[in-house]
């Protein structure tokens, strides 16, 4: 039986196959637009043949489908999601659009600046005769003719889709429930969602727009997972297509489909799974980072644990569900380098994309990208691009870095080393401040990397960072796709309970534990899982009277005691202070929300171990190239080697390049590269 | 790869350098601003963000603005300097100062206070950190700080001179002192610790680019940042018509002299590259909405700022302050000396600081300046909560209106004031009715509230909720415009009505708190906090007919006004646009 996972790119469709106890291999072949399963089946095609068997018969053996996708996170970045109405709490119809006032992250000294129309426009959002109060107490009974009437005029109104978001719904979901009952039943082929069912917890903006985007785009995402569901299964598959949540677990089509957006960022989200996997050997604190065309991807994990966020910002939609905490940057190989009003040269966020791309694609590009400068370095070789897929005409990149290097009244060699520089800067910047957000210091850090442009700039930027080991697995070029392969089948549940800690009844939280455990196992029982691999892992977030944020920290296991809600709030404690850098013993501690994720483990693959060879790096020795490494060093004859040659046990001295099959891998001059039994390759800079 | 040696003057030519060492102040602020945001248990600072941070040079420059309120901000560097000023050499690693006075520190209102942090490198002060933050207390005769009618500025609050709270990392025994003064010090003790760690973080990161780049050639490249600063500013400068503008601008009244409006006047020369603005005209000191120096400096840097390229905004710095000179004598109300109150400070006369200065600019590069943003509407509530027994002080802001339009762009509701640039943030219905026993009834955006314009003025904001604690001090200090507004551009209009606010009680008697004022909401009261939007740019009669036909679907404008004030005829039933009639009353007008 195969698991077959699939990235697909702007450009290409990447797919990691594996065979549990077996074999794992990697395609790629040019992503399809219109009929997106062609890529996928392309890939599949090269499978067979690398494997000598025929796609039908490949096909039959695939019991899993796994898929990351952006189609949920380009319907938003794009404004081409559904036409979407609003039932809300009467007088409050305008949460959405006062956005708590908030310009997020425009610069006060910046008035030019179009206001972020919200999704749901205010002629569709309509105020329904109901109220809770703060105790999850009705103060007024839901008015159901209204709920009636206000479908009925959403449906003429040709609406799609329905966020049902009512005040205090978190604590007392009943109202919207019967409200979302009552709008199924009279339009029966809209989206219909309810802010409890999308992100149960407090703060009504934070959680009615996360609804409205989730109703947003959620027709969006069942139309295309059942498009690809459909092509796939005419093609000869059979088997399950799973989905990767924005929280970097799986789930089924079905449960993605009832709660879209644990859809958006899908893709982007599996990147860590990679960092955590091969990381885990050699540190307990790792920095996942993937490097492509437009952008940067960075995540943490710290003791086996990906790190999550709820404040996430989005096309200028803030969405407060628990996502993978991945910082995205636009820098990648396309990145634009140009001169700003204050005559600093600045390297991304603008990019080339992948049309015209980089002016060294040939196809009409202008602008000194950050592609165009590691050509000029010499660090791309033009005529073996992409494994020599694509030839790379030097020339054009000569002539977009002129305007830079007159810019900086320097040669063209120095021009595009600036631009190598700073574009390492800025991400080890971003390296930084995924760190010190969390009160971390990136030294301790190992960083794992891939992407198509990460190999070139990962070691660079971790000397940068401060960060002295760097591992780039072997799958480093499909790396989201390897990443797929990774996480347990997993559904998340909170429940909420505000309470003082010497108030907390530790049996209404061993309810509300069991409660949801109930659920995540009829879930994943549903999905397939079996009864006895399931297993759960206990969260609550706490906070010090009085404070308005929360820190969540792991409860164990077995019934809730007085002293394990000692142990809690010690760990709370602990937390706090790595977070935030400070602590205060002597405050009360006051429970917020309790959570539990319901797993189900994904059978682990097994990686092959390559042979062991110290020498290799000789038989592996392609001709050397000249490459720039800054007025220091200047020009450096740099030896290139063949990836695929190299063993296990092979040690290489920067500077070099390392040239695999999707990517090529700088080990810049004094740093040290090392070959491990998989192939990966672990660089000290 | 290589670093770049540090070392001689060459180095201030290698751009790559500059852009890194620019970039990474510029990221040491946000990362500070995180951590306050994050961790302080204040609601006015966790939730509502009035906060800022800075990084200052030895010499008390300020190198960096990234992240905070605009009114607070442009005190830092005044600040620093009077820190300096006060304890020269005596400043250790490991001190923290704290201060707030408007008369010896360059504060703005009591309950702004301003830590500092010194960062040393191989045993000199290289920079300074700075925190600042609006406290939920600071003392004197009433809870929060926004009252008027207070005696003198010692009824208003504890008057805080450059003072060391930390000596080498232990706390002085001035700090619990302080402490015992002002009504929730527990609270304080969270946000001083979580502005203490931010300023610590911003140590460390110093501290890595001091060790990288040197000293020395750090110092070169804050010179050339500033410098550069200036030359990009200066640039912008040179393109306003040269001239002298005057304008005025008016806050109610001070509390005191009720009905009687304050006046800012604002003389503007602009020859080449150089502005200034003369406040010598504007009324003598008053009480309560005296503005300290500080906060119209301050309020003159917005106004100029914002008037300049959006690719310069994240980039100001000293620099920018050099081509502006301000002209504000002592015991004027733009200027007060002691002992006068200042509660409503950077708020009020801040507010009419930018609007004079930014009106003057306007008459100069019409499409390059806002019009005037809704005035600053936000209550505040005394009580004691029945639920807990413990006393409450409800700040939330929540009834503020619009931004102005500025040419191209309609305003943005709800994100008033100015003077806080649309940096403060709202508080969840569902937090404030956990914090405060008051229940909201509605919290909408207000229809025909905006400036009419070509480009709209954001709309304001229609606020009701019930007292459900017993009887509360009301406090309508921080708030203005029950009877003055701002100004428009390029013939736009002001929204038609005023802010207001209302008490109804279960009797169903209503009256009506105007601003500046000092009252009660009973047990069971109804308070109605509705508010005017921003102003509008460019006449209506030309705004784009689409534009106009989704505002009336939207309800931000009514059929009537669409039709009155646009001259966009809208069939009601339809909602579709009569074409020839809108032709007519377009033609006609």
């Amino acid at each position: 039986m195969l698991r077959a996972s699939v990235d697909i790119g702007g450009t290409f469709t990447d797919m990691v196959v594996t065979e549990p106890g077996g074999s794992v291999q990697m395609f790629k072949s040019p992503s399809t637009h219109g009929r997106l399963s062609e890529g996928v089946m392309n890939c599949f095609r090269k499978a067979a043949s690398a494997r000598g068997s025929s796609l039908d018969a490949l096909l039959c053996q695939v019991e899993t489908i796994i898929h990351g996708t952006t189609a949920t996170t380009n319907a938003l970045l794009t404004r081409t999601g559904v036409k979407t109405g609003m039932l809300t709490t009467d007088g409050f119809r305008d949460i959405i659009e006062l956005r708590r006032g908030m310009r997020a992250g425009v610069s006060p000294y910046n008035l030019k600046v179009k206001f972020p129309e919200p999704l749901v426009p205010r002629a569709r959002r309509i105020g329904i005769t109901e109220r809770m109060g703060p105790g999850g107490g009705v103060l007024t009974a839901l008015d159901e003719g209204e709920v009636e009437a206000a479908v009925r005029r959403l449906v003429d109104d040709g609406c799609e889709a329905i966020a049902v978001c009512f005040l205090y719904s978190y604590i007392n979901p009943a109202h919207e429930l019967r409200a979302a009952q009552i709008a199924r039943r009279i339009a029966p082929d809209a989206f219909v969602t309810t802010s409890y069912d999308t992100i149960p917890s407090s703060r009504e903006f934070e959680r009615f727009n996360t609804t409205v985007v989730g109703a947003y785009v959620g027709a969006i995402f069942a139309a295309y997972i059942d498009k690809l569901d459909d092509e796939l299964r005419e093609a000869g598959f059979g088997g399950h297509l799973l989905l990767i949540q924005s929280n970097g677990g799986i789930q089924d089509r079905q449960t993605a489909k009832n709660n879209p957006v644990t859809t958006l960022l899908s893709g982007p989200s599996a990147g860590p799974s990679v960092g955590q996997y091969f990381g885990g050997a050699y540190s307990s604190k790792i920095i996942s980072a993937d490097m492509g065309g437009t952008s940067f991807e960075a995540a943490l994990i710290q003791d086996n644990q990906i790190l999550l966020t709820s404040n996430t910002w989005l096309s200028e939609q803030r969405i407060a569900a628990k996502m993978v905490d991945v910082h995205s940057i636009g820098a990648g190989g396309g990145s634009i380098a140009r001169f700003d009003s204050m005559d600093l040269l600045r390297v991304g966020p603008a990019s080339a994309g992948s049309r015209p791309g980089p002016a060294c694609y040939g196809n009409g590009g202008t602008e000194a990208t950050v592609t165009d400068a590691n050509v000029l370095l010499g660090y791309i070789d033009p005529q073996f691009f992409l494994g020599g897929e694509m030839q790379l005409d030097v020339e054009a990149a000569r002539a977009a870095m002129a305007p830079i290097a007159r810019g900086m009244s320097a040669s063209q060699d120095d021009a595009a080393h600036a631009i190598f520089e700073i574009i390492n800067e800025s991400m080890a910047d971003a390296l930084n401040e995924r760190c010190t957000r969390r009160g971390f210091d990136p030294r301790e850090f190992l960083l794992v990397a891939g992407g198509g442009a990460g190999g070139l700039h990962v070691a660079a930027i971790a000397r940068k960072a401060g960060i002295r080991r760097v591992l780039i697995p072997k799958f480093a070029s499909a790396y989201c796709a390897f990443g797929m392969q990774l996480p347990d089948f997993s559904q998340d549940y909170v429940r909420t309970y505000t309470r003082r800690m010497h108030d907390a009844d530790p049996a209404a939280i061993d309810a509300l534990f069991a409660e949801m455990e109930r659920e995540g196992r009829a879930v994943l029982t549903r999905s397939g899982a079996a009864d006895e691999n399931i297993r759960f892992a206990r969260t609550a977030d706490l906070r010090y009277v009085g404070q308005f944020n929360e820190v969540e920290v792991d409860c164990p296991s077995g019934p809730t005691s007085p002293r394990s809600l000692e142990e809690i709030a010690e760990a709370f404690h602990i937390r706090h202070d790595q977070t935030f850098a400070f602590s205060i013993r002597k405050r009360a501690v006051e429970l917020v929300y309790l959570r539990v994720r319901a797993i189900a483990p994904t059978p682990p693959i097994s990686l092959r171990e390559i042979g062991h060879d110290a020498g290799s790096p000789v038989r592996a020795r392609k001709a050397d190239r000249a490459c720039y490494f800054g007025r220091v060093i200047g020009w450096q004859q740099t030896p290139v080697y063949a990836g695929d040659s190299l063993c296990a046990g092979a040690a290489i001295e920067g500077p070099a390049l390392l040239e695999e099959a999707g990517a090529t891998i700088l080990v810049p001059p004094g740093a040290r590269a090392e070959v491990d039994r998989y192939g990966n390759y672990l660089i000290h800079t | 790869m290589d670093t770049i040696a540090p070392g001689g003057r060459e180095d201030l030519l290698d751009p790559v350098t500059r852009s890194v060492i620019w970039n990474k102040f510029l990221s040491i602020s946000r990362e500070m601003s995180t951590i306050i945001e994050r961790s302080s248990q204040n609601f006015v600072t966790a939730e509502l963000h009035d906060f800022c941070v800075g990084l200052f040079d030895a010499a008390g420059r300020s190198i960096a603005h990234y992240v905070g309120l605009p009114g607070q901000i442009g005190a830092g560097s005044l600040q620093v300097k009077a820190l300096i000023a006060r304890f020269g050499d005596d400043i250790a690693p490991g001190d923290v100062f704290l201060m707030n006075d408007p008369y010896t520190a360059f504060g703005t209102h009591l309950p702004d206070i301003t830590l500092f942090y010194p960062v040393f490198f191989e045993g000199v002060l290289v920079c300074y950190a700075m925190a600042r933050g609006h406290q939920e207390d600071m003392g004197g005769s009433l809870p929060g700080g926004y009252f008027p009618g207070a005696y003198d500025i010692h009824a208003e609050g504890l008057v805080i001179p450059p003072t060391r709270i930390y000596q080498r990392g232990e706390e002085t025994p001035v700090y619990e002192f302080f402490l015992a003064n002002i009504r929730f010090p527990d609270g304080m003790r969270i946000d001083n610790a979580a502005m203490i760690a931010a300023m610590k973080v911003a140590e460390r990161r110093l501290r890595e680019m001091l060790t990288q780049y040197g000293r020395e050639a750090l110092g070169h490249y804050i010179d050339e940042m500033i410098d550069s600063t200036e030359r990009a500013v200066r640039r912008e400068l040179a393109l306003i018509p040269d001239g002298v503008y005057r304008t005025e601008a008016a806050t109610d009244d001070d509390g005191q002299n009720f009905d009687k409006p304050v006046w800012v006047r604002c003389t503007l020369t602009v020859q080449g590259d150089d502005l200034t603005f003369d406040f010598s005209e504007s009324d003598p000191q008053v009480s309560f909405v005296n503005c300290p120096l500080s906060a119209t400096y301050a309020s003159v840097y917005s106004a100029v700022f914002t008037s300049l390229s959006a690719e310069i905004s994240s980039y100001h710095n000293e620099g920018s302050y050099r081509a502006i000179r301000i002209v504000a004598p002592p015991g004027l109300c733009i200027n007060p000396v002691y002992p006068a109150t200042v509660g409503a400070a950077p708020i009020s006369l801040g507010t009419q600081v930018l609007e004079a200065a930014a009106e003057a600019l306007s008459k100069a590069v019409p499409h390059n300046i806002c019009a005037a943003w809704a005035r600053h509407y936000g209550c505040g509530l005394v009580g004691t909560d029945p639920r807990t027994n413990e006393r409450y002080v409800f700040l939330a802001h929540v009834s503020d209106g619009g931004s102005g339009a500025i040419w191209g762009y309609d305003g943005w509701p709800h994100i008033s004031p100015w003077v806080c640039g649309g940096e403060l943030v709202r508080a969840p219905v569902e937090m404030l009715e956990a914090h405060y026993p008051w229940h909201i009834v509605r919290y909408e955006l207000m229809t025909d509230s905006g400036g009419a314009g070509t480009y709209r003025g954001g709309l304001g904001i229609n606020w009701e909720a019930v007292n459900q604690g017993g009887d509360a001090i009301l406090l309508t200090g921080d708030s203005d415009g029950d009877i003055t507004r701002g100004y428009t551009v390029l013939g736009g209009k002001s929204p038609d009505f005023f802010n207001k606010l209302t008490l109804t009680n279960p009797q169903g008697e209503t009256r009506q708190v105007r601003a500046h004022r000092q009252s009660v909401a009973g047990a069971g009261d109804l308070l109605i906090q509705r508010t005017a939007g921003g102003c509008g740019v460019g006449d209506p009669m030309q705004r784009d007919v689409a534009a106009v036909l989704d505002d009336v679907r939207n309800e931000y404008v009514s059929l009537a006004q669409a039709k009155a004030v646009y001259g966009v005829v809208i069939d009601p039933v339809t909602m579709r646009i009569d074409a020839a009639a809108t032709k007519v009353c377009r033609a006609t007008h």
